[in-house]
């Protein structure tokens, strides 16, 4: 049996091992030796395909946000704090605006602003980190201090000082969250060129003649870039909710402007009426666990193909 | 988390100097464990200095006039007064002297006058710190039960059913914000079913338990007064819960990660190898390998829970640190502000510290680095 599927293997590769030119047409040749891209498995699970569909439906929403609204988010339409019903799904407000339309309103500004803050804060922490790491010595000793006291700070505190100081709104509240949210990618960054800057590839680039400038950003970086980009994606579900958390504290968005975490503190001073606080909540909370959904696949996918070099049973 | 565990023990790449004499030398070789503390105790006074520095610079940045808001608008616009007010607070100083001035003040335990509260600070923070530490300890030990004894298990059933629910479950606690969560149950639990209080330490009509260490619960079982208990427990439940589950959460998934990495290394098998009942490789070979990570994270999880507050108190009203600080921020009063990062940072450092400690005791091999 053992030799039968031996000898099959063996004439089932004849062709193309055998014969490099001539027998067999380069375009057969091609499409036997073809990789075929396939969906990994670990992004194949139940929660990822779910997450993914959510995610998937939410850009939709941000892309049709104003074909989607039935009324104005701004619109103050006269029936207070009415109930979800067939005219207003999830209710009124206060001032009497469709909460429908002012949860897709604010997908607009909670998501775009939520991943302008990752790009921002992965691009300022992986610099520090990669000077940290690539030059060492004093340079990196006053990095890595800086990254132990904002470290030593929680992050919700010193967020809400830097953007009560800068005053509230969407753009400073982003800026607080960079602030503090940096020394992630600094620390992640730094180790990763720690374990790169002495490999043989690195050094023969600088013994061919290239400054430590293009060193570091053509031969480290694009080592690394994966793993900054996996970070990243499992960041932006607690971005989100930091910065939604500064909204409902009064130190983001400002309020004719719709925002999820501002509308949740709106809903907070009127208990009586729950879908105030219900509904702008759960939009948070589908965006946040089907990111992390996807976000926890791909770091799987991630570790099991770079990191542990497909170890089985993990 | 393996990149913070790895950075936060710097690779020293050049080797290191051979056959200096010394104390420093000789204390390294023959008590590596008081080394080691020495070192990690310098570190913390380090990272001390450094918080006030940070929340002397911070609060120097803010754009807000303290004398004005002190003095109120009528004196604000007498030129003699504001002057007076500036060489009282020292702002009439340059900044360097302004902060030595400072930390001396620091060092006497005086921590400047709230204009919020008008009062001095660290008896603000006297009353506000043990509500705080009350909540936040009680959710610790809950969430280090629950959040090894979990996580170790979805570990032990890697990819089994309750592998997969623990892992759905931890997703969504820790991707539902904080007060959304608050709210709901702040409206369902309370509101609508009344099964718990909704805000305070206590209910109105109960006073609170003699002042021993400020904490309610703890207080009146001193007092023995266990009606008071009681409704301290009853108070601390649906903040407790809110807080929790995040916590939680994010525990239980570190603790099965951490798990996981350490029932494949080498000496895990060769203890089942030997034929070691399956309790003792847990506990003593699982459970050990992976102790250093989860220590650190614990670590982590308590200054967390002691500063990370904010979001809970402001909806159950639970007069803690966390609700000082936000309403110092939102009224721009700098003493207060300060104080409350002091605090914050001390503890965040002081927790480090003992953590260090024990893991030095845990893991002899951090002593030698």
């Amino acid at each position: 049996m053992s030799e039968n599927t031996i000898t099959a293997t063996a004439r089932g590769k004849q062709p193309v091992a055998t014969s490099p030119k001539g027998d067999v047409p380069d375009k057969v040749v091609r499409k036997m030796t073809k990789r075929r891209f396939s969906v990994p498995a670990a992004l194949r699970t139940p929660l990822a395909i779910i997450g993914l569909i959510v995610l998937a439906l939410w850009v939709l929403v941000i892309i049709f946000a104003p074909l989607l609204e039935p009324h104005d988010p701004l619109d103050q339409l006269g029936t207070r704090l009415s109930a979800p019903s067939g005219d207003y799904w999830f209710g009124t407000d206060t001032l009497g605006r469709d909460i429908f339309s002012r949860v897709i309103a604010a997908s607009r500004v909670s998501i775009p602003s939520s991943i302008v803050l990752v790009i921002f804060s992965s691009v300022i922490g992986s610099l520090i980190g990669a000077m940290a790491g690539y030059f060492g010595g004093w340079i990196d000793e006053a990095f890595m201090r800086v990254t132990d006291l904002v470290f030593a700070f929680p992050s919700t505190i010193l967020a809400m000082v830097i953007s009560a100081a800068l005053g509230p709104s969407i753009q400073n509240a982003i800026i607080a969250v960079v602030l503090v949210s940096w020394p992630t990618y600094a620390r992640l960054v730094r180790s990763l060129v720690l374990g790169l800057r002495n490999s043989e590839f690195v050094i023969v680039g600088r013994l061919l003649g290239r400054s430590s400038f293009a060193s570091l950003f053509k031969d480290i970086l694009p080592n690394i870039l994966p793993h900054i980009f996996v970070l990243m994606f499992v960041d932006l579900g607690d971005c989100l909710l930091t910065l939604s958390g500064l909204s409902f504290l009064g130190l983001g968005a400002t309020p004719p402007m719709p925002e999820w975490g501002q509308m949740v503190s709106e809903g907070v001073t009127r208990m009586t009426s729950w879908w105030l606080a219900f509904f702008p909540g759960l939009a948070i909370f589908t965006v946040v666990i089907a990111e992390n959904f996807v976000g926890d696949a791909v770091r799987d996918w991630f570790d099991r193909s770079y990191i542990s070099g497909n170890q089985e049973g993990r | 988390m393996t990149a913070d565990t790895v950075a936060a023990k710097p690779h020293k790449a050049k080797p290191r100097k051979t056959g200096n004499t010394g104390p420093a030398a000789w204390m390294r070789v023959h008590h590596p464990l008081a080394w080691y503390i020495f070192k990690r105790f310098l570190i913390s006074l380090f990272l001390v200095f450094g918080v006030t520095l940070i929340t002397f610079i911070l609060t120097n940045l803010v754009p807000a006039n303290p004398v004005n808001s002190i003095l109120g608008e009528q004196e604000a616009n007498d030129p003699e007064a504001v002057a007076r007010m500036e060489a009282k607070l020292g702002l009439d100083k340059p900044l360097y002297e302004q902060y030595w001035l400072y930390l001396v003040r620091l060092v006497h335990g005086d921590l400047g006058e709230s204009f919020l509260t008008k009062q001095p600070v660290t008896d603000d923070l006297k009353r506000v710190f043990p509500a705080t530490l009350e909540l936040g300890g009680f959710v610790f030990i809950f969430t280090i039960l629950f959040g090894v004894l979990l996580g170790l298990y979805a570990a032990l059933h890697h990819r089994h059913f309750a592998d997969q629910l623990i892992r759905v479950l931890s997703l969504g606690g820790v991707s539902i914000p904080t007060f959304w969560l608050g709210a709901m149950c702040y409206y369902f639990l309370f509101y609508e079913l009344g099964l718990f209080p909704g805000s305070g330490r206590l209910d109105s009509r109960i006073s609170p338990p003699p002042t021993v260490t400020g904490m309610y619960t703890v207080d009146s079982i001193i007092a023995g007064d266990w009606a008071t208990f009681g409704n301290a427990v009853w108070h601390l439940c649906l903040p407790a819960l809110v807080l929790a589950t995040a916590n939680l959460s994010s525990l239980m998934r570190f603790v099965r990660s951490a798990v996981l990495e350490s029932m494949n290394q080498d000496y895990v098998l060769a203890a089942k190898a030997k034929g070691l009942p399956s309790h003792k490789v847990v506990f003593g070979y699982i459970l050990r390998g992976a102790a250093v990570p989860i220590l650190n994270r614990m670590g982590l999880l308590f200054a967390g829970l002691i500063t990370g507050s904010v979001l809970t108190e402001s909806i159950f009203a639970w007069n803690g640190l966390g609700q000082y600080a936000f309403k110092a921020t939102m009224a721009l009063d700098l003493q207060g502000i300060m104080g409350v990062g002091i605090i914050i940072g001390v503890v965040y450092i002081f927790v480090n510290f003992i953590v260090d400690i024990i893991t030095g005791f845990v893991d002899q091999r951090v002593r030698i680095q």
